[in-house]
Formats: C-alpha cells, sequence, structure tokens
C-alpha cells in the first residue's frame, strides 16, 4: 500500500519529463546544471526538476524590440529619453526604431550574458533580449545618427541607416556571443523634435514656395512669349497684306491706264474732250457755279450766278 | 507499518542530508565552497558536486557576461563644453576566487567597476572636442558631416585602461573589462532650450535663402520674358516696315513704268479724278464762259468762239 503510493509518486514525478519540441523551436538541456545537449522538434523525456532544467524556445520566431516608444495594447507612446538623440551637426532628431531579431544560439543566448534591465520592466521574463539588446541598439543607432547631417537625416539617408545600424548592433552582439541574429531595423519615424517642428515644417513650406514661384515665372513665359510671337506675326502678316495690296492695286491701276490709253492714241482729241465732258457733267450737277464772261469785264465782281442762289433769288436778273 | 515508518524517517533523512551534502553547479555558474570564510573549493565547470554536509557553504558567481549601466554623467571635453554621457560596461569573471575575495558580491563589483570606468571615461572626454565624440566633424560652410571613428576609438581605449585597471596588481579584481559602449552623447538638460532656439534659427535662415532663391529666379525669368517680348516685337516691327517699304516701292515702280508711256495723259486724266473728289457739292465754282465747256453755250455752230464776239 505505501509502496504504492511512493511508486505512484515517483512515476507522477517523472512523467513530468515528458516535453515536445514544436517545428521551429529548440531545447536545451541541462542535468545538475551541465549542458547535456540540445533537440530537435519532437516528443522528449528529460529528468525533471530538480534533478534536471530544460529550455525550449522558438528559433524563429520573429520577435520585435522597440525602441523610442512602447506599445501597450495597441496605443504608442512615445518615450523621449530613447527618442531624442544628437546628430553630427549638433542638431537633435526624434527617432522611433522597430528591431526584429530572432535567438539563431539558444545555448549562447541562456549561457552567455545577464540581462536584469528588461525583467525590471517587468517584460521579456529576464531573458537576454531585452536589456542587453536595448543598449546595443541604443549605443549602434545613436553613433549611426552622430555620424550624419540633420538633413540627411530627415531626407535622404534613411536606408544607409538602417543598414549601418544592422550592421553594428549585429557586431556589438556578436562581440558578446549573445546567441541573437538581427533581422532588420526599421525606422519607423524620423522628425525633428516637437518643440522645433514647425521650424522644420515651414523649410519644406519654403521649398514649395520657392517652387511655386519658379512655376509662376515659367507660367508668366508660356503667357507672354507665344503672345508676342503671335503679335509679331500679325505685325508681319499685316505688312505683307499692306505690300500685296499696294501692289495689286499699283498693277490694276497701271493696267487699267495702260488700257484706256491704248484706247486713247487711237482717237486721242475726240476721247479727251470726250473724258473732260463727262468728268464735267459728273461734277458740275451738285456744285455752286458762276459764269464769268471776259466781255463784261471778267471781273469776279460781275459775276453771273447760274443755278438756284439760296441767299437771294431775286439777284438771278441780269 | 513499520515499513511506512522506516522509509519516512529515510526520505527525512535524504530531503535534510541531501541538499547539504550534494549541490549542483549551473552553466551559468561558478561555485565556491567556503568552510567558516576559508574558500576550500572552486567550482569552474558546471554539474554535481558533493561537499561536507552542515559545515561547509557555497557561493554561486555569475560567469556570464555582466552589465555595469554607469548614470549619465555631464562630462566637459577638451574646448569645457559639456555632454551628458550615458554609457555601460560588460565584463566577465575569470578568477572566481579573487572575484570572490576582493569585490565578494555583483553589486559591489558593480560599483567599483563602474566608477572605475567613469572616471576613465572622464579622463578620455576631456581629451577630444565634442563633435568627435558625437561622431562626425561638420563642414562649417557646407554643413556636410564627415563621419569619423572617434567615438569608438574613444570607447576602446576606456576599455584598455579599464580592463589594465582591474588587473592592475592594486586591484586584482579578477574580472575582464569586455565592452564600454556609449548608448547615449547628448547636451544636458539645461542647455537643451538653446539648442532648440539656435535649430530654429538655422531653420529659418533655411526658410528665407529658399524664399529668396525663388523670388530671385522669379524675377530673372520674367525680366527675361519681358526682354524677349520687347526684342520679337521690335524685330517684327522692323520687318514690318522693311515688307511695306517694298510694297510701296514697288507700286512706285508699276505706276511709273505704266504711266511713262504717256505722262500727259496721265496728267490730263489724273486731273479729271481728283477734279471729281475735292469738288464736292457745296464747293462754288466760278466758270469763264469761253472755257471749252461752254463753247457751244452761246454759238451752236461752233464757229467763230473767239472771245468778244
Amino acid at each position: 500500500m505505501t509502496l504504492g503510493v511512493l511508486v505512484v509518486a515517483a512515476f507522477l514525478w517523472l512523467a513530468t519529463g515528458v516535453y515536445s519540441v514544436s517545428p521551429g523551436e529548440e531545447s536545451v538541456l541541462r542535468f545538475f546544471g551541465k549542458a547535456t545537449g540540445s533537440g530537435g522538434p519532437g516528443l522528449h523525456w528529460h529528468w525533471p526538476a530538480p534533478i534536471g532544467t530544460r529550455n525550449v524556445e522558438s528559433v524563429q520566431q520573429v520577435r520585435t524590440m522597440e525602441l523610442g516608444f512602447t506599445t501597450r495594447g495597441s496605443v504608442a507612446s512615445p518615450v523621449s529619453e530613447e527618442a531624442l538623440m544628437i546628430t553630427g551637426d549638433l542638431n537633435i532628431v526624434d527617432v522611433q526604431m522597430v528591431v526584429q531579431y530572432r535567438i539563431s544560439n539558444l545555448k549562447n543566448f541562456l549561457f552567455n550574458v545577464d540581462d536584469p534591465g528588461e525583467a525590471a520592466r517587468g517584460r521579456l521574463g529576464g531573458r537576454p533580449d531585452g536589456r542587453t539588446l536595448k543598449d546595443a541598439t541604443e549605443a549602434a543607432l545613436r553613433l549611426v545618427v552622430g555620424q550624419r547631417s540633420v538633413d540627411g537625416i530627415l531626407v535622404s539617408e534613411k536606408e544607409q541607416m538602417q543598414a549601418d545600424t544592422e550592421a553594428l548592433l549585429q557586431q556589438i552582439l556578436d562581440s558578446y556571443s549573445a546567441g541573437i541574429q538581427v533581422l532588420t531595423v526599421r525606422l519607423l519615424e524620423v522628425k525633428p523634435p516637437d518643440d522645433v517642428r514647425d521650424a522644420f515644417d515651414d523649410v519644406l513650406r519654403a521649398r514649395q514656395d520657392q517652387d511655386t514661384r519658379v512655376n509662376e515665372a515659367k507660367a508668366y513665359r508660356e503667357d507672354i512669349l507665344p503672345r508676342a510671337e503671335g503679335e509679331a506675326a500679325q505685325m508681319v502678316n499685316l505688312a505683307e497684306a499692306f505690300k500685296a495690296e499696294r501692289v495689286a492695286k499699283a498693277e490694276g491701276e497701271a493696267s487699267r491706264f495702260l488700257a484706256v490709253l491704248t484706247e486713247y492714241r487711237k482717237s486721242k482729241e475726240v476721247t479727251r474732250r470726250r473724258l473732260y465732258l463727262e468728268a464735267m457733267e459728273e461734277i458740275l450737277p451738285g456744285v455752286t457755279k458762276f459764269l464769268v464772261s471776259p466781255e463784261a469785264g471778267g471781273s469776279l465782281l460781275q459775276f453771273l450766278p447760274i443755278g438756284p442762289d439760296p441767299s437771294s433769288p431775286a439777284s438771278a436778273a441780269p | 507499518m513499520r515499513t511506512l515508518v522506516i522509509a519516512g524517517i529515510v526520505i527525512l533523512l535524504l530531503g535534510i542530508v541531501g541538499p547539504q551534502a550534494f549541490y549542483t553547479v549551473d552553466e551559468t555558474q561558478f561555485a565556491l565552497v567556503t568552510r567558516f570564510g576559508e574558500i576550500k573549493q572552486v567550482n569552474t565547470s558546471p554539474g554535481l558536486r558533493g561537499k561536507t554536509p552542515f559545515v561547509d557553504s557555497v557561493t554561486y558567481l555569475d560567469r556570464r557576461l555582466l552589465r555595469v549601466d554607469m548614470p549619465p554623467s555631464t562630462l566637459p571635453d577638451q574646448d569645457q563644453q559639456f555632454l551628458t554621457i550615458d554609457a555601460y560596461t560588460r565584463y566577465r569573471t575569470i578568477d572566481p576566487k579573487k572575484f570572490f575575495e576582493k569585490l565578494g558580491s555583483k553589486t559591489n563589483a558593480a560599483d567599483r567597476v563602474g566608477r572605475i570606468v567613469s572616471s576613465l571615461l572622464r579622463e578620455e572626454v576631456g581629451k577630444i572636442n565634442r563633435t568627435e565624440i558625437i561622431g562626425g566633424i561638420v563642414d562649417e560652410e557646407t554643413g556636410v558631416v564627415t563621419p569619423m571613428n572617434t567615438r569608438i576609438e574613444l570607447l576602446e581605449r576606456v576599455r584598455a585602461a579599464s580592463d589594465l585597471a582591474v588587473k592592475s596588481t592594486l586591484n586584482d579584481f579578477g574580472i575582464e573589462i569586455v565592452d564600454v559602449r556609449m548608448k547615449r552623447a547628448d547636451f544636458p538638460d539645461a542647455v537643451a532650450q538653446n539648442i532648440f532656439t539656435r535649430m530654429r534659427s538655422e531653420r529659418d535662415k533655411l526658410a528665407k535663402g529658399f524664399r529668396s532663391e525663388g523670388d530671385k529666379t522669379k524675377l530673372e525669368i520674367e525680366s527675361d520674358v519681358d526682354r524677349l517680348r520687347a526684342i520679337i516685337l521690335a524685330e517684327a516691327n522692323k520687318q514690318s516696315n522693311i515688307i511695306r517699304g517694298e510694297g510701296e516701292a514697288r507700286a512706285i515702280e508699276i505706276f511709273a513704268s505704266a504711266l511713262e508711256q504717256d505722262p500727259e495723259f496721265f496728267a490730263f486724266q489724273r486731273s479729271l479724278e481728283a477734279y471729281k473728289k475735292f469738288l464736292e457739292s457745296d464747293a462754288t465754282l466760278v466758270l469763264s464762259s469761253e472755257s471749252e465747256l461752254f463753247k457751244y453755250l452761246e454759238n451752236p455752230a461752233g464757229l467763230g468762239s473767239s472771245p468778244g464776239e
């Protein structure tokens, strides 16, 4: 009976040594504190505590560390003492970054590096991926930022900064044999600090204003030059028209004259007379006429009005 | 019943004596067995070990790479410009016996190591200027930052000097300094506002530059357009005058070559045309009765049309 109880107790204790390793996980086993090996996926048995210790961790899971902000639930709040950093030209920028990594060597990860910080922050149960990684990331990122100008950081060098930070971070972690592989370093937000944001925005606006001015000037050019060219073409065309008109008119009149002249030459005297009389016929009906006879003295004072005199009809008598 | 009692006694004895007679050394640990404060045994390899129960006690030391986070301190550089530097150190125990004798605990070690590294850091920071610590040299003209490795070099000097210091005969802590890093090198909080003011003024300068550059380009383009416009119009004006002149010249030439055939007839004909035009209805005309026109007025036969008849 008693023996039975002891046997059952011993059996139950031994049964707690059964564990499974999922694909993508690795196990590290210790027997009285000494590492005895590591195993791949499957169902296994190892001595239970206090004789044996086992750690099973995913070595493929992508883990994330945030820098410059923390996410609690779905709310991200900035951590300014992490986010604000100094640039090579002594400006301050606000950087938020995410590091993605995985455990690449579980043994090194467990045995090589301590990590009190992250445990104190209540995250990740004091594993070395906490404070160690955070320290190294801050050291790497701040050096990379310190080697650049604020304009480069804010505008153009994001890709290069990510690559440099990643390389430097990996180098530091490798020097610790931390068993961590950095997968990506992503700069989520790189911006000027809130206190000077408006001044930086104003620079962007100023660039826009500059472009606007240039565009206005180009619009002015597009407006004025074609018009001027049109006006010029118009002037030239009007001149050409004038020329053609003048020439055509001259040619017309000249040939008219020549035609008349040809006929005139055939019977000069008669034609001349006829032309004269016809012209007179055309002119005289409309004008006030005074006929002066030379026998009567030829003086203009003794004129004889012909046709109606609007001022004194009685004076019509000779 | 007796067997149960015996079994109970055995388990009790094992439970009391076992932990006293045996201890384990983990992969992450060193173990020191001391008897009345005297070190009897140093275990640097993990596994199950035995000791004399109730007399020997075991002290565990961490063999992993340990971290010392030094408090941020504001240090003057070569030019007495201050930077707030937050650094950390990584050390590892290489001689657990010495560590136990000289430092005793991790907390004490962090304190001692931290002080040594901090003072060496202060010394090195005072030797170079702050831009070299931050990471680059700024060209005052262009604002281009040339990256420098001076920070890494400085930290390596601090590490090497710290390593020498902890291994010196005076200290001889039984540890090695593996790494010294700066997490942060920032302006002290007191000057942060001044920095923001300076940043703001730099940005204002840039913004003004962009705007006036835009105005400049605009004026350049617009005045150039005005110039081109004036040239185009003047050129066209010149061109049109030339063309008009050509037209007039041609017209004169054409007329002249026709009229030269009989200038007298032209004068006659053109005069008649002119009379038609300028003798409008409100004109008054004084005519001689002897003119050709009235030749038949008083002398229908047309004979003896001489005056005085």
